[in-house]
């Protein structure tokens, strides 16, 4: 079987399956982010930062490559993931997954560290089962802003934000009231780069877009809202956009190619180089995902690129 | 989330609440353990338990109480104010 769309080339190396570890069950796995990962090249120009849900990614990906027993799981939810340190070009990661059995499911708690040390954490919640759970029908949105009078296409969302194609994962803004909440646009295509070509009888599983790709595209619709009255184009002479945290994010219904994944994000508070985050996702009136608590922070570029430079010389 | 009535402020579900948000084990938050120079917490973390102290008391917190979020017993002492629950 072909795996699924992922938007992390490198391939998982088991360096050893799950297996009983005192009286933990633990499994290990291990990356090479090469410098010609697809994301680089649009995250950022000029700064090429291996995005955070790509090291989540990474963490689900050594789950379905080293999960204890049989039986299909699908990604049900990402608990927490906490983000310490960008990761670069050329970097190894590993992953240590402590298992846990979860009421129909397992819990893996991923620590992924590369050579320098921890980069982040993150708690993934697996569920057996279909791969959809009952549909979630959206109450009318209690803060649906009013429409904007005219749409906020690429063009202008790249004069706004430093994300650069293929990771430019927001086609349009539908509504804003900056400052306090957004609506934003995703059309999911057959030809999407991430599907790569797939095969003409690609099953429906290898046809679901990219599940941490689906975060990406809300945490840019969250990125626009910040930047809106701060326009943050380049990174390199403004400011660097980092993730810090997400909290009990759920994943309800599979995105399909041919779906429209509109995004509605409210800021639950800021302070001047941070911001935390809530919202959903919905095609059509059907939830696909909900997002209780996202943290961002921006960062002087000069730190980020002194970082950069350590990881380089390692 | 759910929220909790205003009758109940429990110290020990305090302590609980907020070693989820910072990540560390619920013994790791003492009393009058600083949240930034005993327990790693920085700048971003600190907001997110001020969002979920609003949300789960049902609260207000202006950017001036931020400064009073410095330890277990500081953000109970706060939370028992904003509650209305003063000493018996």
């Amino acid at each position: 079987m072909t795996a699924a769309a992922s938007p992390v080339r490198a391939e998982v190396a088991v360096v050893r399956p799950a297996s009983p570890n005192g009286s933990a069950i633990t499994s290990a796995t291990r990356f090479v982010i090469a410098p010609d990962e697809q994301s680089f090249t649009g995250h950022y120009p000029g700064l090429p930062l291996f995005p955070g849900v790509c090291v989540v990614e990474c963490a689900h990906r050594s789950s379905l490559a080293t999960m204890p027993g049989a039986g299909a799981m699908r990604l049900a939810a990402v608990k927490t993931a906490r983000f310490r340190t960008p990761v670069f070009p050329g970097d190894e990661l590993t992953v240590q997954i402590d298992w846990s059995t979860e009421p129909a499911g397992w819990m893996c708690d991923a620590g992924i560290r590369n050579g320098r040390g921890e980069v982040a954490r993150a708690a993934l919640r697996y569920r057996n089962g279909p791969a959809a759970e009952p549909p979630v029908r959206s109450a009318p949105w209690p803060h649906t802003p009013p429409a904007a009078s005219t749409r906020i296409t690429p063009a202008e969302i790249q004069r706004l934000m430093p994300h650069r194609y293929p990771m430019l994962l927001v086609d349009q803004v539908t509504a804003i009231v900056p400052g306090d909440r957004i609506v934003a646009v995703k059309a999911i295509s057959y030809t999407d780069i991430w599907y790569g070509r797939p095969p003409v009888d690609a099953t429906a599983e290898q046809l679901a877009f990219p599940t941490v790709l689906l975060v990406e595209s809300w945490l840019q619709a969250a990125g626009l809202l910040t930047t809106w009255d701060r326009p943050n184009p380049d990174p390199l002479a403004g400011e660097v956009m980092l993730l810090g945290g997400l909290t009990n994010i759920r994943f309800h219904h599979p995105v399909l190619p041919g779906d429209v994944v509109e995004h509605r994000v409210r800021l639950l508070r800021a302070h001047t180089d941070a911001m935390v985050f809530e919202g959903e996702s919905l095609v059509g009136d059907t939830v696909t995902m909900t997002v209780e608590r996202v943290s961002m922070a921006l960062r002087p570029p000069e730190s980020v690129i002194a970082l950069a430079a350590v990881a380089s010389a390692a | 989330m759910s929220s909790v009535p205003a009758t109940a402020l429990d110290k020990e579900e305090l302590r609980r609440t907020i070693a989820e948000v910072i990540d560390v084990k619920p013994a790791e938050v003492g009393d009058e353990r600083r949240f930034v120079e005993d327990l790693g917490v920085d700048s971003l973390m600190a907001l997110e338990v001020a969002v979920v102290l609003e949300k789960r008391y049902r609260v207000k917190l202006r950017q001036a109480d931020l400064k009073h979020l410095l330890c277990l017993r500081m953000v109970f002492d706060l939370m028992r104010d904003k509650l209305g629950q003063g000493q018996p």
